[in-house]
């Protein structure tokens, strides 16, 4: 399904969004625990944290914008673009905690990337399959 | 302090796929309307279970991210994806491509990569 000229600008913004709220709603929710914890006191900490509380918003955010989005395009086009999460959230993860970020970890980002593509490719199954 | 992470991780992931499995499995027919959805949450026990699933996997994933530097866990959860196809394919006889294959090739490569750093 290719999407008419008019919902183009709608479904791109949608899927920017959709990758921001990924990434924002990791980075809260590892901003949201503890340095020292137990177990329970961890899930406790992280839970009632107000960085939690925007992990819970965003989702609910998401929900809509994905709705959204995969009405405007199929999912197979959709979903390998969020994978865009992955660069950024170790863009962000070095940035904000200067995470490691090596050579190896990029490439192994890359191939997740290409892997994520490929997976997501629903139509080659179909017609592969003969059903569609 | 990393093995206990990855334990943590690797069960948020199952949970993830058991979950995303039920839900299909549940909603292999059309839903229209939100009031439908919600009825269907209430009559369904495939689609309770799927919910069940992701509440217990926002338990684990907290203890991940608590454990595991963002950078590796999020990466790792794209294992999800591989998880989800091999799952699909074996549980609800979707049809898997060489593509989507290849596709699970890659991630695990990518994934293999990122364990190095642990």
């Amino acid at each position: 399904m290719i999407p008419q000229s008019g919902h183009k600008v709608r479904l791109l913004l949608g899927l920017v969004l959709a990758v921001l709220l990924d990434t924002a709603v990791q980075l809260c929710w590892k901003a949201a625990e503890p340095q020292n914890s137990t177990p329970v006191g961890v899930i406790l900490a992280t839970m009632t944290s107000p960085w939690f509380a925007g992990v819970v918003l965003m989702m609910i955010c998401q929900l809509f914008n994905w709705m959204m989005v995969l009405s405007l395009a199929d999912v197979s086009l959709a979903q390998p673009i969020t994978a865009l999460g992955y660069v950024t959230v170790a863009a962000m993860s070095f940035w904000l905690w200067h995470e490691t970020l090596t050579t190896v970890q990029m490439l192994g980002v890359g191939c997740i990337l290409m892997g994520v593509v490929l997976v997501s490719r629903t139509h080659g199954s179909y017609k592969a399959s003969g059903k569609a | 302090m990393n093995l206990i992470g990855m334990v943590t991780l690797l069960a948020a992931i199952s949970l993830e796929v058991c979950g995303q499995l039920c839900m299909k499995r549940a909603m292999h027919e059309p839903v229209k309307g939100i009031i439908a959805a919600l009825g269907r949450v209430y009559a369904d026990h495939w689609l309770q279970a799927g919910i069940a699933a992701f509440v217990i996997e926002a338990i684990f994933w907290t203890w991940t991210l608590y454990l595991l530097p963002l950078n590796i866990a999020f990466p790792m959860g794209s294992l999800c994806f591989a998880g989800v196809a091999v799952g699909a394919a074996y549980f609800l006889h979707e049809p898997v491509s060489r593509v989507r294959w290849l596709g699970i090739a890659m991630i695990l490569l990518g994934v293999g990569l990122l364990g190095m750093r642990l």
